[in-house]
């Protein structure tokens, strides 16, 4: 697209301006400073993308010199098509079409290919803010173009992961620091320096162990002395605890001799005695009582007398006794047996009269209700109910398809008369009508092509004009001479001053005349100097003139022929439509708004037919319907009859089969089961009358016959009855007088035994009492005692001798026991003779002193060995070795992973430099090649462009030291070069893939060098080649170096165009013979 | 001439007691007790061994503890189990080998008087007799450094008057490359001796050299403590007949065993089926531990739509290995997951993605064009030594080998793939 005119209606400092005729080259405006350029940027930027956003800072660019806010701008496709944009206000833009036809709708969407306001800014109206820095390559419109291609990496970022892994790296081991290796390197250490001081273990084990071997060894020799010292100490102790029974014993010894005489007492003499006269008086007690209770006994005897008689009914009495409960149960039960009866009976008529009046039991009997009746019921129900569904869904079915029958036949009429109301298609041929909306496409194409050639050939006429003009130009340049100062004009001053001197001379003044004639020839030779240097400019001069001459006679050569080659594709364009206008059957479109009301009454014919055609299937279709309900109602009528015949057939076979049974025709088959469950009940009832009256019946009989036992055994004992009827209180006074009679019978016999047993021992207690009488008399001769008192004087004299030989030889036991064996008592008492008691007792403290000593040294020894032993079986099982061996092991093992691991990231990471390399290399995404190129030129080959893979920033690289250099080294020319340049690689990549836009520099190159600002120029017109350029300066010497640059007839091909703009107004500068503005 | 009396032995070897497992940094206290014990309960068992069998005597052919930095618990519980040897009426031998040479820390503890000990200086020999009659000679030698590489082989010669010669030795037969090349021999020196049975140590797969004249045996041994010693682990049961003949029985005496199962993530969509196969796989390895406790590394490998979650998003440890360890201290055959290896490869074809025109297929080109040079050791090595931190950890990166350094390429090359196509299905 190229921008080829625009009109200003009001906008800031602009009313009424405007430009036509822009060609699709370069364009240059040139203004001071605010004379309004940055104003016209904004414009163009306005009227593509509207007013921005509210903002506090913004600036509307309000129209204070009058006018609407707002203007139009006239545009020309690549495909050759014109637009005119429009834009009031903040209203939505305008399009209209070349036919036309109007449109509102905004420029980006339809023109620009969907750009975006910020990126059209910051890479197609760039002015010297938006060009700076490189923020422009992160923007989400141009990232994507920028590294789509080549990388092959989706959303991954070469720079993340490169950073990534150097964190890793980091993280993992530094030169210094304490990083995870370098934290395991020194805990390894740590751990392998504590286990060589753990190694000084073994010393001190092997010390441990000589220690408590020593201290063994002592306590030995102590423990073996100690039992020496105990032994002595033992013999001391048994002297002082045998004295006192050996002086014991003798003592008794001597009293013992004095009661020798009572030696022989009987054994046991004196308690004998005294049991002899507790057991006679206890005996005598004996006999009383046994006389005393052998009279109360016949007493008792003589008074019991039982009832014989009764005593002999025992056994009817008892089995009487033994069906008392039967009995009372029978009585008892007998009254309800009687009433259950008359309600069985009361039941079963009710039963019967359910039936009906007929019904008795014989007919009860007859009736069948086995399974196979039941079944042939359930049969004729399932049948009838069957027929009868059958009937009534055939009926159903007939009305519903009457319905839809009458439904199809409305509608059928109702299509009939709507295609009837249809007026004709003015086309019935849907073929015709496709060839002649082709034939409309394609002529549109040619009325579009043969203006975009009108306007080329325009153009290219108007800039043969311009040349042929410049030529004149030119040729009238070259007839003129500039004057110049002939060169003999030096001689008169040679001559004059060369006098002077020789009057000088002559006058003897040296000086003065030196100096005259000197300065006479200077004169002189300034004049010739002068005069050679002009000639040499006009000769410079000529020469321009000359080659400016010969490329514009080029270049109007080359417009000549271009014009030819327009017409001749102007007159292909021409037969074309003549082609078309034949298929289309009309009159030749006069442009391109009559083509267009031809398409849109093809539109219309079309519309038509489709309708029609619509309107004849929707008809076809209703009577195809109608056609089927008739023929679905027929068939359904059909059916009905033959099942409602069915159902009544089964109605009479029904009927007879219930007569034949006896039953009555009104019963259904549904409501038989009811009349068989009645029948089946009465039934029932029957049976329940049965089983009462026999049990009646039962009851009665067996209650007669007990009542009659019991008056026998009432007459038996001779005893009454209570009532008329005997029952079951005459059996219990039975029962009770034979208990009576049983227990006094018991009772005599029981004193009987008593007494004859007392009888028996009355007698052996007599015998008793003699022969205690005997042994009393006996005691007393065994003791030589003539009677009882002397008896017992001689009994305390033997205790007195026992207790004494007793104790002689308690004594004496424990001697023996001391002494252990008989000799050692003999040698024990000899010691005790002569031994004295205070001396034992200073030799027995001696030994404990030692002792104590002794066991206090083997205490120590002990808890010392205790110890030493605790310590060497801590040092056993002191696992700290085996702890920090296992530790080693397990940090060598992270070491190792750690490094494995570190050594991964590294080989990755070069992994990476080394694509990456080949990137920069060999895989340069398109912008950054173009931008490159662009660079190239600016820099005069000094730089290489390039962009790391994966970021948004780009590298120079210096061509001559291959060395990088970052943004923030660059100068601001040569950042601003950088910027320009990767501006139009973007603008050039836009436009390979959409619509290639005009670019719009404001004063992008102030910051330039003279030799970059000429290369610079270089490119523009290159790159205006392609795309139009609109260039905006405040420094009119870039007309001068545009001029210069375009006289290479690399870029004549570039049409360029010039403007000057002063305070609001713009101008269109008339072309030198470049076609630029000439220096003002 | 008189009959020749048969009898038993038991050959061990390479105890290393008291050593450390490798890899389990992270266990629980109730497994770490068990194979805190698991080397010396091993030894234990081959006493026990030799107590049930009624064996005439036992060998330890070297490497009794790990380092010259043995800890006294090792030596007592060593002394300990020889004493209760010796208690039983049996007598053992004892060699030290480059793991414990006689220059090592001891604790100068008095060896049982049923245990001999062989010296360094020159090959010792015992004879060992029942009821009087002599049933072999035993000659043997202690490494009395921790390097020796000279060939002790010709040191021992049999006495013509032994009825059976026994030649004890740590040494490596043939110059196995896994092994440090200590006392190298071959098994011609070992003939040349004229011993019946050599018992030897140092390699810790266990192997049958030669089945006669000589019987040249490594038992391996008696307890695996690294992935590297996978498998059953244990000491020969050796019975010479009234004939000679001898007949080498292997029984295992290791406490845990230590597994290595592959798995493919080929077929598995979700992170339920790849958890429901591991548990598979632990418990057939269960199942294979015949009712041993066992250590099992479980490597996850193949190209599957897991390998993006794995490389990127699972902990290993904590999302795989504690959820299968659950419940496992608790049990006497436990199975204990030392550790989820993640070497599964992205689903795609880094040999054609390779071929793509882009930036990835640059990297990956990069990486098969260092793989393809002549020394791609070296050059990784400089590739390494170019960053500064190198120098920290030199020693250690020297001593990568050279296929260690192309698994670490091949590890830095999926690392990479996976950084930079982190979306790639």
């Amino acid at each position: 697209m190229y921008l080829s005119g625009f009109h200003i209606d009001g906008f800031g400092i602009y009313h009424d301006q405007g430009v036509q005729d822009l060609p699709p080259g370069l364009v240059l405006f040139v203004g001071d400073n605010e004379s309004g350029k940055t104003t016209l940027m904004e414009f163009l930027r306005t009227l593509l993308f509207g007013f921005p956003r509210r903002a506090p800072t913004r600036n509307d660019y309000d129209p204070w010199r009058g006018g609407n806010h707002g203007g139009r701008l006239q545009v020309v496709m690549h495909d050759g098509r014109p637009y005119t944009i429009e834009r009031s206000g903040r209203h939505p833009a305008t399009i209209t079409q070349a036919g036309g036809t109007r449109m509102q709708i905004e420029p980006a969407l339809h023109l620009l290919g969907g750009l975006d306001r910020d990126t059209f800014k910051h890479v197609f109206a760039v002015g010297l803010n938006e060009l700076q820095g490189l923020g422009v390559l992160s923007q989400e419109g141009v990232r994507g173009r920028l590294l789509a291609a080549g990388t092959g990496l989706g959303s991954a970022s070469v720079p993340e992961v490169m950073k990534g892994l150097d964190k890793e790296l980091a993280n993992l081991l530094a030169q210094r620091g304490e990083r995870r290796i370098n934290l395991l390197l020194k805990k390894l250490k740590e751990i392998e320096a504590r286990i060589r001081e753990i190694q000084g273990q073994a010393a001190a084990y092997a010390e441990g162990q000589r220690q408590r071997e020593q201290l063994e060894a002592r306590v030995e020799a102590n423990r073996q002395e100690a039992e020496r010292r105990r032994r002595e100490l033992g013999r001391v102790e048994r002297l002082e605890q045998a004295r006192v029974p050996w002086a014991n014993r003798n003592r008794a010894r001597e009293q013992a001799v004095i009661v020798e005489y009572a030696r022989n007492f009987p054994v046991n003499g004196l308690e004998r005695l005294e049991g002899l006269h507790k057991e006679m008086n206890a005996h005598r007690q004996t006999r009383q009582q046994r006389e005393g209770e052998i009279n109360r006994l016949k007493e008792q005897l003589g008074r019991l007398t039982p009832d014989e008689a009764v005593l002999a009914g025992q056994d009817a009495i008892e089995a009487l006794a033994g069906e008392r409960a039967h009995l009372a149960a029978a009585l008892n039960d007998y009254p309800a047996a009687k009433s259950d009866l008359d309600q069985a009976q009361t039941e079963f008529a009710r039963k019967l009269r359910e039936l009906g009046p007929a019904w008795d039991v014989p007919r009860l009997a007859e009736v069948d209700t086995s399974v196979q009746v039941r079944q042939r019921v359930a049969e004729f129900a399932r049948q009838m109910q069957a027929a009868e569904r059958r009937f009534e869904t055939a009926r159903a079915q007939e009305l519903a398809l009457a319905e839809a029958a009458t439904e199809a036949q409305n509608q059928a009429e109702a299509a009939a008369q709507h295609l009837q109301d249809l007026p004709a298609p003015s086309l019935n041929d849907n073929q015709e009508l496709a060839r002649r909306q082709e034939a409309v496409r394609r002529m549109r194409t040619w009325l579009h092509q043969r203006e975009v050639l009108a306007e080329r050939l325009r153009s290219r006429m108007s800039a043969l004009d311009e040349a042929g003009a410049r030529a004149a130009a030119l040729q009238g340049q070259l007839t003129k001479s500039a004057a110049t100062l002939p060169g003999w004009l030096g001689l008169p001053w040679v001559v004059l001053g060369l006098g002077l001197g020789g009057f000088f001379l002559w006058r003897r003044d040296y000086l003065t005349g030196g100096l005259v004639a000197g300065v006479g020839l200077a004169l002189a030779g300034f004049f010739v100097w002068v005069s050679r240097r002009q000639a040499a400019g006009e000769g410079q001069r000529r020469a321009a003139i000359e080659q400016e001459l010969e490329q514009v006679e080029g270049n109007r050569a080359g417009l000549a022929a271009a014009i030819t080659e327009l017409t001749g594709q102007s007159a292909a364009a021409e037969a074309e439509i003549s082609r078309a206008v034949q298929v289309m059957d009309r009159e030749p479109p006069a442009d391109v708004t009559v083509l267009e009301e031809i398409a849109g009454e093809l539109e219309q014919a079309a519309a038509q037919l489709r309708d029609w055609q619509a309107r004849e299937q929707d008809q076809r279709q209703a009577e195809d319907h109608l056609a089927q309900a008739k023929a679905r109602l027929a068939k359904a009528r059909a059916e009905t009859e033959p099942a409602n015949e069915d159902f009544k057939r089964l109605q009479a076979e029904w009927a007879g089969w219930l007569t034949d049974r006896g039953f009555s025709d009104a019963v259904r088959p549904e409501g038989f089961e009811t009349v068989l469950k009645a029948v089946e009940n009465a039934r029932d009832a029957a049976r329940v009358l049965d089983g009462q009256s026999r049990r009646v019946q039962q009851m009665s009989g067996y209650i007669a016959a007990a009542r009659g036992r019991i008056g026998q055994g009432l007459t038996d004992c001779g005893r009454p009855p209570l009532a008329a009827e005997p029952g079951v209180g005459d059996l219990d006074a039975l029962r009770l007088a034979l208990t009576a009679a049983l227990k006094t019978s018991q009772q005599q016999r029981e004193l009987t035994d008593k007494l004859a047993a007392a009888t028996q021992a009355l007698d052996i207690l007599k015998s008793r009492g003699q022969e205690l009488e005997r042994e009393g008399d006996d005691l007393l001769r065994q003791a030589g005692a003539a009677e009882a008192e002397d008896f017992r004087r001689r009994g305390e004299a033997h205790q007195k001798w026992r207790e004494l030989v007793k104790q002689m030889e308690t004594e004496e036991t424990a001697l023996y026991r001391m002494a252990g064996a008989q000799e050692a008592l003999a040698a024990l008492e000899e010691e005790l003779s002569r031994t004295d008691p205070l001396d034992l007792q200073g030799e027995k403290e001696r030994l404990q002193a030692r002792v104590r000593e002794l066991s206090s040294l083997i205490s120590q020894d002990d808890q010392e060995i205790g110890d030493l032993k605790g310590k060497l079986k801590s040092m056993e099982q002191d696992e700290q070795l085996s702890d920090l061996l296992f530790q080693q092991r397990t940090v060598k093992e992270q070491l190792a992973g750690a490094t494995r691991r570190w050594a991964s990231l590294a080989v990755c990471r070069h992994l990476l430099e080394e694509a990456r390399g080949v990137y920069e290399r060999e895989r340069q995404p398109q912008v950054i090649r173009e931008a490159d190129r662009f660079l190239h030129t600016m820099t005069h080959g000094r730089y290489r462009l390039l962009a790391a893979v994966g970021e948004d920033g780009v590298h120079l690289e210096s061509n001559r030291s291959l060395a990088r250099k970052e943004e923030v080294v660059w100068s601001a020319g040569l950042a601003d070069q950088v910027y320009l340049a990767i501006r139009l690689g973007l603008a050039r990549e836009f436009g390979r893939h959409s619509e290639p836009l005009p670019v719009i520099l404001d004063d992008v190159l102030v910051k330039f060098d003279p030799a970059r600002r000429k290369n610079t120029a270089r490119v523009i017109l290159d790159f205006a080649r392609e795309q139009q350029v609109l260039l905006f300066s405040c420094h009119p010497e870039f007309v001068d170096i545009v001029a210069a640059v375009r006289r290479d007839p690399r870029h004549q091909e570039t049409a360029v165009a010039c403007f000057a703009i002063a305070d609001g107004v713009i101008n269109r500068v008339s072309a030198g013979p470049t076609g630029v503005l000439p220096r003002q | 001439m008189t009959a020749f009396m048969p009898f038993s032995f038991v050959h061990c070897a390479d105890l290393h007691l008291d050593s450390p497992f490798e890899g389990i940094h992270a266990a629980a206290p109730a497994i770490a007790a068990v194979l805190r014990e698991a080397t010396f309960t091993a030894f234990d068992r081959i006493i026990d061994l030799a107590i049930i069998e009624a064996v005439d005597f036992i060998i330890v052919a070297g490497d009794v503890h790990d380092g010259e930095n043995r800890s006294l618990r090792a030596q007592l519980r060593f002394r300990d189990a020889l004493r209760k040897a010796g208690e039983a009426g049996i007598r053992c031998f004892v060699a030290h080998g480059n793991h414990d040479p006689l220059s090592g820390w001891e604790a100068h503890l008095l060896m049982p008087a049923q245990a001999e000990r062989f010296g360094g200086q020159d090959v010792e020999g015992f004879t060992v007799q029942r009821h009087g009659a002599t049933l072999a000679h035993i000659y043997g030698i202690s490494y009395p450094v921790k390097e020796v590489n000279v060939n002790l082989a010709p040191g021992f010669r049999r006495d013509p008057e032994a009825p059976f010669a026994i030649g004890v030795l740590h040494c490596n037969v043939g110059g196995d490359p896994n092994y440090d090349n200590y006392a190298p021999c071959v098994v011609e020196d070992l003939a040349a001796a004229g011993m019946d049975y050599w018992a030897l140590g140092h390699i810790h797969a266990r192997k049958i050299v030669r089945d006669q004249e000589p019987c040249i045996v490594y038992p391996g041994n008696p307890q695996g403590r690294s992935r590297r010693e996978m498998g059953p682990r244990g000491c020969y049961l050796v019975r010479v007949d009234s004939a000679r003949r001898i007949t080498p029985t292997f029984v295992p005496t290791d406490v845990v065993r230590w597994f290595i199962e592959d798995l493919d993530i080929g077929g598995l969509s979700t992170w339920d089926d790849l958890l429901d196969e591991l548990s598979r796989v632990r418990d057939e390895v269960r199942a294979g531990a015949e009712g041993r406790a066992a250590i099992l590394r479980l490597n996850l490998t193949g190209r599957g739509e897991l390998h993006r979650e794995l490389a990127r998003r699972i902990d290993l440890e904590r999302d795989l290995a504690e959820p299968l360890r659950e419940g496992e201290p608790e049990r006497p055959d436990f199975v204990w997951v030392e550790s989820v290896q993640n070497r599964t490869r992205p689903p795609l074809d880094l040999s054609q993605r390779r071929l793509v025109q882009d930036f990835v297929g640059d990297f990956l080109n990069a990486a098969q064009n260092l793989r393809a040079q002549e020394n791609p050791g070296a050059l990784l090595r400089e590739v390494l030594s170019r960053r500064p931190e190198h120098r920290v950890i030199a020693a250690t990166l020297m001593q990568l080998a050279d296929a260690e350094l192309l698994a670490i390429l091949n590890d830095a090359e999926i690392l990479g793939v996976d950084q930079l196509l982190p979306e790639e299905e």
